[in-house]
């Protein structure tokens, strides 16, 4: 459906004469990991049928430069985020590669962001199978004070009756660990949210540890947490977050350069189970919730 | 260089390079079998360490002593160690367990233990903490390492019997392969020692096979070879020998020929001096002593006649008919027995016919081939001459037989009277006369005898050895 209405967008592009300028994709930093996703947007455009030149340039290369009004700045990365959006408070910008709590407050108008963290309510409704199977149906979530977008999300969650949600606030000095270690005696999941002071480092290492030690499945956010330990993630691939990134930019480019409708774009994500960790804590994965790529 | 013999040498050639292989081979394995072996033991320090660093991690991290201990009781019971200790990151003991029964060589091991966060993000340069990861502490425990020097000796043990194996039967093999080539070698040397003491005959025993026997057989063609040319070359000595004896003879009977060829012309010589000298001595005597005596007769001759003129007359002749008889002994040259005994009859015929005695006179042929040296003629004529005047003087005979005839290898002359002489007894042999003759009979290499016959008369015969002349 989506490749139907990408190729009709495409359509209309060329019967219609576009008058939108250039697309500026900007790297945070010049290494490895930004430039294979600036090089799978590239990749994503030209399949799509956008033939138009996009630059790529890094932060450092691209400030001060001058550009026209209808030029399109993607920046990729929370850096490039947060720079551009200052510096050119007029331009048009696409944000990719960040999670939602990196937006820079005080947009202008005309912008648009493809997150990398998946909705707070996808883990949960994740995690609601999974609850079924265990002792205690209360789902623990761990946030720092100062996350406000997160506690935000959180007020808005829908929770299925029985299931509830303990939620954690973690200050900033003090241990994770030691908090989580608590509540995870009670504990029917653990949802790991995309926070740096909570799931980062030794404190993530210790919380999947303790959790394992109690028996507690965690639902992480990214493939990396199916190594780590988690029972489930719930997670965009790179590439699908590239092919996001190349659809908002056709999008932009077909409106001919007016800004877009819907400003936060989730790439389509897939759920996948760590079976080790299922049978280890003796759950069974529910049918249809493996590895299928959903919008 | 340390051996002389064949076989040890290429057994030594053989062996040393197989014990070499077998050396390096045996210390390869040996040293893979003692790195595996030591492979084993770090792997199970690193296992225990590993399990260890998992399960005191946490209780390391939250400085959690009970736990330790649980732990430590828990590894030292399970992998049998010495002791065990954890120490934290400031570098304080925390727990230190031992096992009392345990005192020999330890093994010990020290490993970090390191709390090493997850990366948690897929798009990893996004938000990654990217610190290096935090020492919690250090584990150090210790164990007797008897399986591994068990392990070790057994690693000795088959190392080294598999060594010795492998070298015994690689010397079997390289006897068994190497015997037939040293053999097929050594027969060739032992040939090549009697080739050369000069053994032809030798010949090498054709035991090898391909190259070798090839050798072989060429080896014994050059023995046969040589064997010919060297029979060839002595029968050419021989020859040469030979020819050389044979010239050396024919010198020698040169020399000796020229030897005697060089005495004869020394003698010829001596013989023309003596015959020169003797003929001066003739011609001296016939000039001088026979000129005055026929002057002295032909004094006589005019003188009257009278006995002491015919005494005198008698004499001179005598002495000249005498001078004429030496002159002629010592001028006679190849004269034959013939002429020499006529010659006597001339002159002693007349002087029998005045006396009254009847001479016969039987000369046989061969005289006249018999050929008598000057000398030899004179002891003749003397003996002649002795013979007829003792007659003429003692017999008082009137017949006088002469008689001269070969007999056999000798020649005899026999003169016989019929005188009326009776000699005492001895008076034969006490005469000076008689002596003479026979002495000069001795000197012609003959002998005399005289004896009497019939009534008075004697037999005188001389016998001396001569030689016809052709």
């Amino acid at each position: 459906m989506t490749r139907l209405l990408t190729a009709i967008i495409l359509l209309l592009c060329v019967l219609s004469q576009a008058q939108a300028g250039s697309v500026h994709i900007v790297l945070s930093e010049q290494n490895q990991a930004y430039q294979q996703a600036a090089t799978d947007i590239q990749t994503a455009l030209k399949q799509q049928g956008f033939n138009e030149t996009s630059h790529i340039s890094n932060l450092a290369s691209f400030s001060g430069q001058s550009l026209s009004a209808d030029d399109l700045i993607v920046s990729i990365g929370a850096d490039a985020t947060q720079q551009l959006s200052r510096a050119y408070p007029k331009q048009q910008h696409l944000f990719s590669f960040i999670d939602k709590s990196a937006l820079p407050p005080h947009l202008a108008p005309n912008w648009g962001a493809v997150l990398l963290d998946q909705p707070l309510q996808r883990l949960v409704d994740t995690s609601v199978d999974i609850l079924k199977q265990r002792p205690s149906n209360t789902l623990v979530i761990a946030v720092s004070a100062g996350n406000s977008t997160l506690r935000e999300d959180i007020k808005h969650l829908s929770l299925p009756e029985p299931i509830k949600l303990e939620v954690l606030v973690i200050d900033e000095d003090t241990e994770p660990a030691k908090i989580v270690d608590k509540a995870l005696f009670n504990a029917g999941a653990l949802i790991a949210v995309r926070d740096k002071h909570v799931w980062a480092g030794e404190n993530a290492k210790w919380m999947l540890y303790q959790s394992y030690k109690y028996n507690v499945p965690v639902i992480g956010y990214s493939k990396s947490f199916l190594k780590a330990g988690a029972l489930v993630s719930v997670y965009a691939s790179l590439t699908e977050t590239a092919n996001a990134t190349a659809n908002r930019i056709l999008y932009w480019h077909t409106q001919q350069g007016k800004p877009p409708g819907e400003r936060i774009h989730y790439p389509r994500y897939v759920i996948e189970y760590n079976k080790n960790i299922a049978r280890a804590l003796k759950i069974t994965i529910p049918e249809g919730g493996q590895d299928n790529v959903r919008d | 260089m340390f051996a002389t013999k064949l076989k040890t040498q290429l057994l030594l050639i053989t062996i040393l390079p197989l014990l070499l292989t077998i050396s390096v081979v045996s210390l390869f394995i040996l040293f893979d079998v003692l790195d595996g072996i030591e492979t084993e033991v770090v792997k199970r320090g690193e296992s225990i360490a590993s399990q260890a660093s998992v399960m005191s991690e946490f209780p390391l991290y939250t400085g959690d002593i009970d736990a330790l201990q649980d732990i430590a009781e828990l590894i030292l019971r399970t992998h049998d160690l010495s002791y065990i200790r954890f120490i934290d990151s400031t570098g304080q003991l925390m727990i230190h367990e031992n096992n009392a029964s345990t005192t020999d060589t330890l093994r010990e091991f020290s490993f970090p233990v390191y709390l090493q966060a997850p990366n948690l993000e897929d798009f990893s340069n996004l938000g990654s903490d990217t610190t290096q990861p935090a020492a919690l502490g250090t584990i150090d425990f210790g164990f007797v390492d008897n399986s591994a020097e068990a392990q070790r000796f057994e690693a000795y043990t088959k190392v080294l019997s598999i060594s010795m194996v492998a070298l015994a039967l690689g010397v079997i093999m390289v006897y068994l392969f190497s015997r037939r080539i040293s053999d097929a070698i050594g027969n060739l040397v032992n040939t090549a020692e009697k080739l050369e003491n000069k053994d032809f005959a030798a010949r090498a025993e054709e035991n090898g096979a391909g190259e070798l026997l090839s050798f072989q057989r060429s080896f014994n063609a050059m023995i046969s070879s040589l064997e010919q040319n060297d029979a060839e070359l002595q029968e050419k000595i021989s020859a040469a020998t030979a020819s050389l004896n044979y010239t050396v003879n024919q010198l020698s009977e040169k020399n000796v020929a020229l030897a005697q060829q060089r005495q004869e012309t020394i003698d010829l010589e001596r013989s023309k001096a003596i015959l020169e000298e003797r003929e001066r001595i003739m011609r001296d005597m016939h000039d001088g002593i026979g000129g005055q005596l026929v002057a002295s007769l032909a004094m006589l001759e005019r003188e009257q006649d009278s006995e002491m003129k015919q005494n005198i007359h008698s004499v001179l002749t005598e002495c000249l008919n005498d001078l004429r008889l030496i002159i002629h002994s010592l001028s006679m040259q190849n004269s034959v027995l013939g002429s020499l005994l006529a010659d006597f009859k001339y002159r002693t015929s007349r002087k029998l016919e005045q006396l009254g005695i009847e001479l016969e006179w039987r000369v046989d042929m061969d005289a006249d081939h018999l050929a008598i040296k000057p000398q030899t003629g004179l002891h003749l004529l003397r003996i002649l001459q002795e013979a007829f005047t003792n007659i003429l003087k003692h017999s008082g005979a009137d017949l006088i037989r002469v008689r001269a005839e070969p007999m056999d290898d000798i020649f005899r002359i026999v003169i016989e009277d019929n005188g009326q002489f009776q000699p005492p007894a001895g008076a034969l042999e006490a005469g000076h006369g008689i002596r003479n003759m026979r002495s000069r009979a001795a000197k012609l290499g003959g002998n005399l005898d005289i004896e009497t016959i019939g009534s008075g008369g004697c037999r005188l015969i001389l016998s001396f050895p001569c030689t016809a002349s052709p």
